[in-house]
């Protein structure tokens, strides 16, 4: 069965991400004041990389259940991560631990069992950077992705399938991009083909779309062509969606429109997750 | 009346090490009190969520804790009260540690220890009492069990599973189960989730307690005809033993099993007099 290799430090996965870092990503994000879609697109990536490696420590450190790539496209094709781990095209989770860029102090509310919230400073890392410069040349994005794939794929031909998260505004302006992302998502393990996920950030103020089965409804051509392309959830994805309430119809396909790929993390399997753990 | 004889078999998740076993166990001094007309007998084990922190520390708490305190139906909120107080103390000595080592704690590790640790927990206790109010002495001995999570009991008797706690089918695992967390925050509702049985066990009788991995793989034994039973009971040894983790492992490599921490404690009832 596809979708069901064992991610182990003997036998880990990768996540690459992919992300935008064009001109037009400098517009407003979801039609809100004061926030850029680059500023969308550096919350979404480092929030998604701190989950992640959340996922994977121990009280004895962060185990190397993944390796992580970040490719940034917009003036130049290449790694995206800033400090100690800057050109580097893919690293094990602990080291993304080790090395983020810096860390900042956000303010978080939570449950205090009581019923009521109690708000608390967290520690917030950053790998990544807003950046808005230039083309879009998504097609050389991907044909690095491809690059890249093809390299771990071959030192890890069993693994769960890598998973690629491409977030953009649709707008390519090196082609079309079509061709480039089947070539990504040709790419296989014995456990079954690279799962693509594209988040689309709009300057639209529509309401967010997570995980559609079809194209009808997505609100314009650059949403049209990344969900086409995007693959389909694995089961164990639908089931998850379905217990957070997201009513995945089949075939229902990781693209989302100006929301977040939660779903991405919280339905990595590595072992026991309690259903009371949110 | 003889002790009752116990054997306790082990093992990490495949790539883990020893140190990073999840699961616990405890089995209560039964030798020694047993020649007590009063005593109880109780065992538990556990096991930790893979996702989390301090996860194994939580398990040995909760199984040591049990076994001490034996909570009945009507007392499980007050031990759990004690039990999340002496949480505290353990996860503060901990921290502690940490900064006299010079290890303080990382950005990635606060989410998980503020979330709070999980784990499943299956406590089973005896009751000498009743069987020595049965005027020949030979009379039965009551068990009650507890359960929150996905551990697993069986009685077996003369071939047949006379009670299979708390499922009976493999499809009542996952890997999302509602577990015991250190966290209040985390276990509300919690008095609806645990699970109660109570029977009756003779001389001859065997306990099976096991983790998720390995009830998995009796239930669907049990489900396709077969009498795992059989070849739980042909393990001599005890702990990692050889045996044991060779048929363990070669489960894993044939995917007969999940790759997890296997726990599985087994108990033979004696003869209630001699």
């Amino acid at each position: 069965m596809s979708y069901s290799a064992e991610i182990s430090r003997s036998n880990p996965s990768c996540f690459l991400f992919v992300i935008d870092q064009s001109g037009s990503m400098a517009d407003p994000f979801g039609g809100q004041a004061g926030k850029r879609k680059a500023d969308g697109v550096a919350d979404a990536l480092n929030r998604l990389l701190q989950n992640l490696v959340i996922k994977c420590a121990k009280t004895e450190g962060v185990r190397d259940y993944y390796h992580i790539g970040v490719i940034g496209y917009g003036s130049k094709v290449g790694p995206a991560f800033l400090g100690a781990l800057a050109a580097r095209q893919l690293v094990p989770i602990s080291q993304v631990a080790e090395n983020p860029a810096r860390i900042e102090e956000r303010s978080k509310k939570t449950d205090d069992g009581a019923g009521g919230l109690v708000e608390h400073q967290v520690k917030f890392p950053i790998w990544i950077e807003p950046v808005a410069h230039q083309g879009t040349p998504m097609r050389q994005a991907m044909a690095m992705a491809q690059e890249i794939l093809n390299g771990f794929v071959a030192a890890h031909p069993d693994s769960f399938p890598p998973i690629v998260i491409h977030i953009t505004d649709g707008e390519s302006t090196d082609g079309d991009p079509t061709e480039a992302m089947r070539n990504v998502t040709n790419i296989q393990t014995s456990d079954g083909n690279v799962l693509l996920f594209n988040i689309h950030l709009s300057s639209k103020a529509a309401q967010p779309i997570a995980y559609p089965n079809a194209s009808d409804g997505l609100p314009d051509e650059y949403a049209k062509l990344l969900f086409d392309t995007a693959s389909e959830l694995t089961p164990f994805m639908q089931s998850i969606a379905q217990e957070q309430g997201l009513d995945p119809q089949p075939g229902a396909r990781g693209f989302v429109f100006n929301g977040d790929l939660a779903l991405v993390i919280q339905s990595l399997d590595i072992g026991t997750r309690p259903s009371n753990l949110r | 009346m003889r002790p009752f004889t116990t054997d306790i078999f082990w093992l990490p998740k495949a790539g883990n090490t020893t140190a990073e076993y999840e699961d616990a166990h405890f089995v209560g001094k039964w030798k020694k009190r047993f020649t007590q007309p009063r005593a109880r007998l109780a065992l538990a084990i556990a096991d930790g969520a893979t996702e989390g922190m301090l996860s194994r520390q939580w398990a040995n708490l909760l199984v040591r804790r049990y076994v001490r305190h034996l909570p009945g139906p009507e007392h499980l909120e007050d031990w759990l009260s004690g039990t999340l107080r002496a949480w505290q103390y353990e996860k503060g000595h901990y921290l502690q540690q940490r900064e006299r080592n010079n290890k303080p704690v990382q950005w990635y590790e606060e989410p998980g220890l503020e979330a709070g640790a999980f784990a499943a927990l299956l406590g089973l206790v005896f009751d000498v009492r009743d069987a020595e109010r049965d005027g020949t002495r030979r009379g039965l001995l009551s068990w009650q069990a507890v359960s929150i999570g996905d551990c697993f009991l069986v009685q077996e008797r003369n071939g047949d599973c006379s009670c299979m706690f708390p499922f009976d089918e493999s499809s009542a695992l996952n890997n999302r189960p509602y577990l015991l967390s250190s966290n209040p925050a985390r276990n509300r509702g919690i008095a609806e989730r645990f699970m109660f049985a109570a029977g009756k066990a003779s001389a001859g009788d065997r306990f099976y307690l096991m983790t998720d991995a390995l009830a998995g793989w009796f239930l669907r034994e049990c489900e396709r005809g077969a009498a795992p039973w059989l070849v739980l009971d042909s393990f001599r040894g005890a702990g990692a033993d050889p045996e044991f983790v060779e048929w363990i492992e070669t489960l894993r490599v044939a995917r007969e099993i999940r790759n997890d921490d296997v726990t599985l404690v087994r108990l033979e009832v004696p003869e209630l007099a001699d």
